[in-house]
């Protein structure tokens, strides 16, 4: 469903009471303002810092696996990858930008090719040095169940998308606008529920990959 | 203390084997928030940013609310605003009815238990599962969460296996990685076939009319773009101005729920899937729920509002530490759990809560966005008074004890029929079992300090003060 189809219909519903609730709990106004975010506070790298080495420290600490590669080798690369986790889904987006990776998998997968595939092979908006993590975005030719559905994500990433810090993130994204949907991927799935013991892999990808083209 | 309270941290030291493990575990934890607040250039200050980012969106709520639904209905997104819990759920009921929904995949929201939304669903004939590995072993054993964060941290490895085993079958073991295994192979299906998913909001972004989802397993992740309708449900008090200042917000609240510098997945949802976009839900809706949070922004209470849900106050706590979080009997358990159930629910409805506090000011240290938890516990300790809730007998002793005080030689004689009257129930130097005003104590299973033999008073007038005290 599109914007245009809700047109006919009331965009809020339910009980207009609550924001009349709200307003009377304000009315008085004017003794905090609204603070400046200061990056000496949020940031923990300072300028300076080698951000691809402290990327890739981050990552390996939460298991994500490096991989170096060039725009020359990358199908080779991924090639090795899909033997070794099976058969791949690719998002189409990565291949338009890399047009050396057609047939690598399948691009458009019906959901029982999805939920069977080795790998999902997508591409990122961002890596981010201070948490070792990827952003991957939602958008035309990009398809959100290949970089979580498949029990190994690979993200393939080109060294000019790394940023210090999640800030530069929200701070980009502020001025350009979000996709529909945009994910932060601070390593694979995990979760600590049982007796505190972490286990790495839920419902989520099992193994993340860092393919990293130089 | 009323009757269940008492009841129900009874029941809880009862166990001291599970209350040895609750301790370990919210231990570890606080070990892991404290190490990972260290890695910040200046814990304090980012703190401090944090609340007062809060402070301001909740002084301009109405502006901020005004603002995001303009957003998210301009993005497609439909906005559905519900006073109570009976309304948030007759809301998302409507929902899933109008899109022909039958199968909830859901992933953890503290909301939906608050107006305990998955028993309104499933009387409404839809199949509905919790994804959370956590809250899909509560909804098996049909439990109840008892952290924020951590829903079975009172589970203990075989009662786990146990649980899992009886449900899913297969051979039973205590290795968490095949239990794991095992409860993403038995998802999977669920996760092809929902067509409704419900979350939570971690928080909503005015400027752009984004909900901002955090979790560590994925299946959010599943929820919010697997089926063709998701809703996420969330209270007035979510929001935040600008995207930037989510950065702030997740930047602690990993740090502190978990000792994580992010969360696995910090999911940014605007609107519902556009038209170039191969995959996405068509609708995506907002339960936006006051249920007594207008009455909290309109009263001295109001900071209670900053939290995050990170639960590291319960992890500080240590009354937490020693019961548990279902002797609370409350969906928000621990600190702020004291302080946010009684305002939520109505404090004649948990008078008792306030006081389980020693008001040691651990939940304040540990707080992301520093709420002052304590000096609202006294509060609401007096407006317990006010309205005559408190305990009779404790109101009178203070105002014997306040009279005694003005007479020295009462407050000595008082002294020594007390030294007098525990002497033969001793046992080491605490009394297990008391009667009268200390029995309230005792019953507790809590142990009463035997007073010293030599009060304070003659010990410093015959051995510490040089020449004595003249009285």
């Amino acid at each position: 469903m599109s914007v245009e189809s809700h047109g006919h219909e009331p965009p809020v519903r339910g009980n207009p009471e609550v924001l009349a609730a709200v307003r009377r709990a304000t009315r008085n106004k004017g003794r905090c303002s609204l603070p400046d975010i200061d990056d000496r506070i949020v940031r923990t790298l300072s300028q300076d810092a080698d951000f691809d080495a402290v990327f890739r420290t981050k990552a390996a600490i939460l298991g994500v696996g490096i991989t170096d590669t060039s725009t020359s080798e990358l199908r080779d690369t991924l090639a090795k990858f899909v033997t070794e986790y099976g058969s791949a889904v690719v998002e189409p987006a990565l291949v338009r930008r890399f047009p050396q990776l057609a047939g690598l998998g399948v691009e458009e997968a019906d959901d029982d090719t999805l939920f069977a595939a080795g790998c999902g092979i997508t591409g990122v908006e961002f890596a981010i040095a201070e948490t070792g993590s990827l952003v991957v975005a939602s958008g035309p030719e990009k398809w959100r169940q290949y970089s979580f559905v498949p029990p190994t994500h690979i993200a393939v990433v080109e060294k000019d998308q790394l940023v210090a810090d999640l800030l530069d993130v929200t701070r980009h994204w502020a001025t350009t606008g979000l996709s529909a949907n945009s994910v932060v991927i601070t390593g694979p799935s995990r979760t600590a529920d049982i007796a505190q013991r972490l286990v790495q892999g839920v419902h989520g990808p099992i193994r993340l990959e860092c393919v990293w083209v130089g | 203390m009323s009757p269940d309270f008492g009841r129900r941290v009874a029941a809880a030291l009862a166990e001291p084997e599970r209350m040895h493990f609750i301790r370990d575990a919210t231990a570890s934890v606080h070990n892991r928030r404290v190490a990972a607040w260290s890695e910040l250039p200046d814990p304090d200050a980012l703190r401090t940013l944090a609340a007062q980012i809060k402070d301001h969106t909740l002084e301009h709520l109405d502006e901020y609310l005004d603002q995001f639904i303009e957003k998210f209905t301009a993005l497609g997104g439909k906005v559905h605003l519900a006073g109570t819990g009976e309304e948030a759920v007759e809301l998302v009921r409507t929902i899933a009815t109008e899109a022909d929904c039958r199968v909830v995949s859901k992933s953890k929201s503290m909301v939906s238990e608050e107006v305990d939304l998955n028993t309104a669903l499933q009387e409404a004939g839809l199949e509905v599962v919790e994804t959370d590995l956590g809250e899909f072993i509560v909804q098996l054993d049909r439990d109840h969460p008892s952290h924020i964060v951590l829903p079975i941290i009172h589970k203990d490895i075989s009662t786990i296996a146990t649980v899992m085993q009886r449900h899913l079958g297969g051979e039973y073991t205590e290795d968490e990685k095949k239990l794991t295994r095992a409860a993403r192979e038995h998802l999977r299906p669920l996760f092809r076939r929902c067509d409704l998913g419900v979350s939570g909001v971690n928080f909503a972004v005015a400027e752009t009319g984004s909900i901002v989802i955090v979790t560590n397993e994925g299946n959010g992740r599943f929820t919010t773009t697997r089926p063709r309708v998701h809703v996420a449900v969330m209270g007035i008090e979510k929001l935040v101005p600008r995207l930037e200042d989510v950065t702030v917000m997740v930047k602690l609240l990993g740090r502190s729920g978990t000792g994580q510098a992010l969360t696995v997945y910090t999911n940014f949802i605007t609107g519902p899937k556009r038209s170039a976009d191969p995959d996405g839900p068509d609708e995506v809706h907002v339960v936006i729920l006051d249920r007594g949070r207008s009455g909290i922004l309109g009263s001295k209470f109001r900071e209670a509002l900053r939290c995050i849900r990170c639960g590291s106050c319960l992890n500080a706590c240590p009354v937490y530490r020693s019961i548990g979080g279902h002797a609370y009997g409350a969906v928000y358990p621990g600190p702020i759990g004291k302080v946010i159930t009684p305002l939520l629910n109505g404090l004649e409805k948990f008078p008792d809560l306030p006081q389980a506090s020693s008001l040691c000011g651990g939940c304040l240290e540990a707080c992301p966005v520093k709420i002052d938890i304590p000096r609202m516990l006294v509060d609401l300790r007096g407006e317990a008074i006010r309205r005559g809730l408190d305990d009779r007998s404790k109101r009178y002793g203070m105002r014997f004890l306040l009279w005694t005080l003005r007479f020295p030689w009462l407050y000595r004689f008082g002294q020594r029929v007390i030294r007098w009257f525990l002497s033969p129930r001793r046992s080491g130097g605490w009394i297990r079992s008391g009667v009268g005003p200390i029995g309230g104590w005792t019953k507790a299973r809590r142990d009463f300090k035997r007073p010293a033999e030599t009060p304070f008073r003659e010990l410093w007038r015959k051995e510490l003060c040089d020449g004595g005290v003249e009285e």
